[in-house]
């Protein structure tokens, strides 16, 4: 066919490779982590966020795995995604972990996949067990799971986000969470935590609320000064969650029964980084970008008018709608008005008269307590104002203190006999029609805990 | 776990010698009847000489001919690299972690042992199919085998040797890899989870659920998709209670305790107290005397024992320890009862579950609660595993080794590649619906496939009843004809299923010996003697040469 | 020189073939080709019987109706007294298929060994039966190679041991000497005499007639299927009308008194040339003579010097 000697033709093969190999390394040169060291495709690929590096860390099992199954991939996921769902029906949970397991493998920047298995092991399962701790560690499986779903995907708040949720809301407000919040700090897994939190997931040992902030903050710096979107809710609200978390931490505290100065530091810190933190971010209104920011006088926002020459009235005006949206004002003057003495005595007062009146059964004592907290929250009322139409701004604005007023107004009632007929403190709550429903509710549950007698 | 209980083993061999009988009746009738067809008085005599030919030759066979015979595909196996899967196998091992996903020494040993089991089991079936369907037809194509058989073999021979050479090539590769998977699974299931590392000895009893009035019932199912465990009422005079049978004294040597293990579960109609558990009663009664002993009060743990019970203080297990004298509280007085003097009665004790907690419920089912004989070791679960695992590989062996006989290379291995995913995911499924479509009397909603089809041309939706006419007729004799054959055929299908011994040992148990160790064993010889005699005859009757 | 040797024939039969059809049929049955077509021959004890033929007119079949390979569609066979279905039958005969199919993963030890135990040989009658054969078709140099890497002729040779390997009364040889250079050609030619002076019978076929020629004492020819000759080879191939004459170089004047002596008897010079000697032969002694004088070169115009 040719006259090349066997010799050359060797050595043109081998020019040959040697030319495709310096396209080659042209072309696809890995990148040092600098934009420009790598290689076309490889700054192309980092440009556009294409690469799997760039989405977080790469798992050579699940590049293996994809490559193995060639184009397979999909029907192999959904036969994995039936088979998760026949393990959680027949309750056969190791399985069902397992293949939540393979799934991600083959399903690793699937969003979904993490929050929906999550949640399975996190809820589901978590629910079917009876005793505490049994549901305690699915709900670390579910919350390890989504860990490293984070790891894999640097890319998506919402992880991070579901992340701070399962520490914050799951942990903090279950029905267990009691329990929970102490499995938090002390693992019942003793041997291996030695009395300390579990700490794959709380590693520092700190309060839920706490581990729940440091994922908010991420979720935040993931979408802070980038393009990347997260699609729960408005911006100015996803942005809140930390600071709320603080919130939560602080007020946590208080129904775990300390009242103590650090308490009041609690929420010191609960309201400085919600006026200087949150309320200094600057946001752009949703549909037409208006910038501004939730804490700032007039001048504060006329100084960024002048910046980036937006009218100071579109300013004032989407301020002022946001601090409905975000209830920023309401959040600002409860972080204020729980920092006071008179409200951490008040909440003493009804923690230790609840305590009274259940474990010690001094009723005595615990109307005497109560009574006490319904003085003290009655003055916090009144300083802390009321809207045009003489309602109560903390009572309408605050669930879990109007909550915690009509519990502790029940007891007295039951105390005392009967609440006193013409006036006594707290007694708007006990009267107005918009609490006739959570007063119902309250009075069903608070029977069945107390016992009818 | 649900595990089957009962076998009638007699009735099973009987049943297939029947099957066998009948077959081979048939099949000489028919063979018979034929060849006076076709060849008349010769053809009969030619036909007989041919059957008694065949039972010699399936009898008189040469142990060191198969021997040579056997060694040779050995050799074969060996040169054509068969052993690499060895390696393969020892590659994945280093890489497991990646398919186990994110372990910490929480991994329950569930995983790695399903893991290993899994693998071993998926990694040699192929090649055993592979194996075992082509060497024959290539041995037949390059005529190889025209060599072998103008020499004094016998075909049944051939067959027996190629049926051994295979079996020792998948023995041997099976061997290796299961000791890597041993030395695997003690070196990487985490330390806490090494106690799962066991093989218990169930000894399971008759459950009956009795109702407020002492009625037998069926429980009551709080909403479940999953119909597994039934439940009882707490608070109420409902229970469960389990018949064992066959409790010697000399089971528990050295006053060793009688070990009950349960596994319930536990349902709220309302919260309750979240801090603690569903509690439930134990009582013993003795089933002749009703002496009853009550020895107190447990809580559910429900699904406990999927992950490290550690976490418990004291409680590592599910377990009711009944030591040999129990002392129990009768009214006020602290009484004693021996355990096999007082309760056991012939061997029979009756074990009695009440849920404790008003308005709560207890779920149960009877592989619920059982008395945990002494344990074996790991060791024991896990070669019996993969005894059943090589009796799968030898059925598959044997299948595939007959198919080439008869077929080619390729179609070969689609016949037994067939046969076993119908073993492994259909057997199950279609015995079921035959036995609900006969114990229906024939009557199946939209019909079977050719009355379905009638209906989708048609467009009749499936409740409507077909019109009273010929066609209908027509239709339903067709359909009961495909029944009848689909009847047969699940006789044909070997049940993979059985030879997965690994849902025991993963879980803990020892692979029992009635229903699963014996049955598998029974399945492969079960097609051995029936595949042996067919693939001697598709040698025998079949011209070589004829391509 | 072949056709010198004279032959003892026993009157013992050891294949009969009577009326022997053999039709292949297609898928659905139909008949497709008439291979064999009522054929009856009988091989003798001892002799050396050839079936010859072109490609295709049913030699090889025939053989292997006789091992049982194929199943006749009419006609008897009887071969050593046994049907041919009877395996046992295979305990007497040696059989070296058309082309060697052997195992090719096997060396040639294991090649012998592995027929060996086929006939429940002990270990000791094994080694020394495998050894005797391997010397005997000259491949003790090759024995612990596989087959795979053996030349069709050494294929051929270790064939020819393992049909020897039960040292058979019958020796049947489908195309024994085809892919072999001369040389082997020869021996394989003295081994198939040799085999016949131990008192064994040997049936071969060939389609390369000057083989069948030099061995065979009887032959039988068949075409489409259908027994054409049959006779002793001698008989048919001595031109019972003719004389051939080998002199030394006549000059034209001797010759022409040759023919004059030739007419006064009444016959005729049909032809006068040199006398041709078959291809083989010219070949072999070509071989032999650059063998005794190295060095000797072909120049042109010479003819061979036979």
């Amino acid at each position: 066919m040719n006259n090349l000697t066997s010799g050359q033709r060797k050595l043109v093969y081998g020019l040959g490779i040697l030319a495709l190999m310096v396209v080659v390394i042209l072309l696809g040169k890995p990148s040092e982590g600098t934009p420009g060291t790598g290689g076309v495709v490889s700054d192309l690929r980092e440009k556009y966020s294409l690469g799997e590096a760039t989405l977080g860390q790469v798992d050579p099992a699940s590049s293996t795995m994809n490559l193995v199954l060639l184009g397979f991939r999909g029907i192999a996921a959904s036969i994995l995604w039936s088979e998760a769902e026949h393990h959680r029906v027949t309750k056969n949970w190791s399985k069902l972990q397992q293949t939540a397991e393979s799934i991600i493998l083959l399903q690793p920047h699937f969003k979904k996949v993490w929050e929906y298995q999550a949640w399975n092991l996190g809820f589901n399962v978590s629910a079917e067990c009876d005793a505490v701790e049994d549901r305690y560690f699915w709900v670390k499986q579910g919350a390890k799971y989504l860990q490293r779903g984070t790891k894999r995907n640097t890319q998506f708040p919402e992880l991070f986000f579901e992340c701070g949720r399962f520490f914050g809301q799951k942990i903090g407000s279950a029905d267990e969470k009691e329990q929970y919040r102490k499995f938090f700090v002390a693992d019942p897994d003793t041997s291996r935590w030695q009395g300390k939190g579990d700490g794959d997931v709380n590693p520092e040992n700190k309060d839920n609320y706490l581990v729940a902030q440091d994922w908010y903050i991420k979720a935040n710096a993931v979408v802070e000064g980038t393009d990347i979107e997260q699609h729960k809710m408005d911006l100015p609200l996803f942005m809140s969650y930390p600071y709320h978390s603080l919130m939560d931490y602080a007020s946590a505290r208080e129904e775990d029964g300390h009242f103590d100065d650090n308490a009041k530091i609690a929420w010191a810190n609960a309201l400085r980084e919600w006026t200087t933190v949150y309320g200094r971010k600057v946001f752009a209104a949703a549909g037409n970008g208006v910038m501004f920011t939730l804490e700032g006088s007039q001048e504060d926002l006329e100084k960024l008018s002048k910046e980036d020459g937006q009218p100071l009235a579109d300013k004032l005006h989407w301020q002022n709608r946001y601090h409905g949206t975000t209830n920023y004002l309401y959040w600002k003057l409860r972080c204020d008005i729980e920092q006071r003495q008179e409200m951490i005595d008040a909440r003493r007062s009804f923690y230790e008269g609840k305590k009274a009146f259940k474990e010690e059964g001094d009723l005595e004592q615990a109307g005497k307590l109560l009574e006490t907290g319904t003085q003290l929250l009655q003055k916090v009322i009144d300083t802390a104002g009321r809207e045009e139409n003489g309602n109560s701004i903390l009572l309408y604005n605050d669930e879990g203190i109007t909550e915690e007023a009509i519990k502790s107004l029940l007891i007295l009632e039951r105390v005392r006999d009967g609440l006193p007929k013409d006036n006594f403190p707290l007694k708007e709550l006990w009267v107005d029609p918009n609490f006739a429903a959570k007063r119902a509710e309250l009075r069903d549950k608070f029977i069945r805990w107390a016992g009818e007698n | 776990m649900p595990f089957e209980t009962n076998h009638s083993l007699l009735n099973v061999i009987l049943q297939w010698a029947l099957i066998l009988c009948v077959i081979s009746v048939i099949g000489t009738f028919v063979g018979g009847v034929s060849s006076l067809m076709g060849g008349g008085k010769r053809g009969l005599s030619e036909f007989f000489g041919v059957i008694s030919r065949a039972l010699s030759d399936l009898i008189l066979v040469s142990p060191q001919r198969i021997f040579a015979l056997a060694t040779l595909t050995t050799r074969e196996s060996v040169r054509r690299k068969a052993l690499w899967i060895g390696a393969v196998f020892l590659v994945l091992f280093m890489f497991a972690g990646w398919f186990i996903g994110d372990s910490d020494d929480t991994t329950p040993a569930k995983a790695y042992i399903s893991f290993v089991i899994t693998t071993i089991r998926w990694m040699l079936l192929p090649l055993a199919v592979l194996l075992s369907c082509w060497g024959l037809p290539a041995d037949i194509k390059d005529r190889s085998l025209h060599t072998v058989v103008t020499k004094p073999v016998r075909r049944s021979e051939v067959v027996l040797g190629r049926i051994a050479g295979y079996s020792f090539v998948i023995t041997a590769i099976l061997l290796a890899v299961s000791v890597v998977g041993y030395a695997w699974i003690l070196r990487v299931v985490p330390e806490r989870s090494q106690r799962q590392l066991i093989s218990r000895v169930p000894r399971f009893g008759g459950m009956k659920m009795l109702d407020q009035n002492g009625d037998a019932f069926a429980g009551v199912n709080v909403g479940d998709m999953y119909d597994l465990r039934r439940f009882i009422a707490g608070g109420t005079k409902e229970l469960a209670m389990w018949q064992f049978q066959g409790l010697k004294e000399s089971d528990f040597p050295n006053d060793q305790s009688l070990r009950l293990e349960y596994a319930f579960e536990a349902f709220r109609s309302y919260k309750g107290d979240i801090s603690t558990q569903i509690e439930f009663s134990i009582d013993l009664v003795n089933p002749e005397t009703n002496q009853r002993v009550r020895l107190g009060v447990q809580p559910v743990n429900e699904f406990s024992s999927e992950i490290a019970h550690d976490l418990k203080e004291n409680q590592t297990e599910n377990l009711i320890l009944i030591p040999r004298s129990i002392s129990y509280l009768d009214g006020e007085t602290t009484k004693t009862a021996d355990l096999f003097k007082d309760l056991v009665a012939n061997g029979n004790l009756n074990v009695e579950i009440k849920c404790l907690d008003a308005a709560q419920y207890l779920g149960v089912s009877p592989g619920d609660l059982f008395v945990r004989m002494p344990d074996r070791s790991f060791a024991v679960g896990y070669w019996k595993t993969i005894f059943t695992t090589w009796l799968m590989l030898v059925l598959i062996i044997t299948i595939g080794t007959t198919a080439s006989c008869i077929l080619k290379g390729p179609v070969a291995t689609l016949t037994t590649f067939g046969l076993l995913i119908l073993g492994v995911f259909l057997k199950n499924g279609l015995i079921m619906r035959l036995g609900k479509y006969y114990s229906d009397g024939g009557e199946v909603v939209g019909g079977g496939s050719v009355e379905a089809l009638y209906r989708l041309v048609s467009g009749l939706n499936e409740s409507t009843p077909l019109d009273e006419s010929i066609t209908k007729t027509v239709i339903e004799t067709l359909d009961s004809g495909v029944y009848a054959m689909l009847y047969l055929a699940q006789y044909v299908i070997p049940d993979i299923s059985v030879f997965d011994a690994s849902i025991y040992l993963a879980n803990g148990f020892d692979v029992p010996l009635a229903t699963c160790v014996l049955p598998s064993l029974l399945i492969t010889l079960g097609f051995f003697i029936p595949a042996y005699i067919i693939g001697y005859f598709g040698l025998q009757i079949r011209e070589l040469e004829a391509k | 020189m072949v056709l010198g040797v004279s032959i003892s024939m026993s009157a013992e039969s050891v294949v009969e073939i009577r009326n022997l059809t053999k039709i292949y049929r297609d898928f659905w049955g139909r008949a497709k080709v008439k291979a064999v077509n009522s054929l009856s021959l009988e091989v003798k004890k001892g002799e050396i019987f050839g079936l010859l033929g072109p490609n295709g007119s049913g030699k090889t079949t025939t053989l292997k109706m006789l091992l049982g390979l194929l199943f006749p569609t009419e006609g008897e066979i009887k071969i050593l007294g046994k049907q041919a279905h009877d395996v046992s039958k295979n305990e007497r005969i040696g059989y070296l298929p058309e082309e060697s199919y052997l195992y090719r993963f096997l060396n040639a030890d294991e090649t012998l060994d592995f027929y060996g135990r086929l006939f429940n040989m002990s270990a000791a009658v094994r080694k020394e039966r495998k050894d005797k054969l391997i010397e005997m078709v000259g491949l003790n140099y090759a024995r612990r190679r596989q087959l795979k890497e053996y030349s069709k002729g050494m294929t051929r040779r270790i064939g020819l041991a393992q049909a020897l390997i039960n040292d058979p009364e019958l020796v049947i040889l489908d195309e024994p000497t085809s892919g072999m250079d001369p040389l082997g050609t020869r021996e394989v030619k003295d081994l198939i005499l040799k085999l016949r002076d131990q008192g064994k019978t040997v049936v071969m076929c060939s389609h390369l007639l000057q083989d069948v020629q030099d061995v065979c004492d009887r032959i039988a020819i068949l075409y489409g299927g259908e027994l054409k000759v049959l006779g002793d080879v001698k008989d048919l191939l001595q031109s019972k009308g003719e004389t051939q004459l080998i002199t030394s170089k006549l000059d034209p004047a001797a010759q022409a008194e040759v023919e004059a002596v030739l007419k006064k008897h009444g016959a005729s010079l049909h032809s006068s040339s040199s006398p041709v000697v078959n291809l083989e032969e010219l070949f072999l002694r070509t071989i032999e003579e650059s063998k005794a004088r190295p060095g000797r070169r072909y120049a042109p115009g010479e003819t061979p010097k036979v």
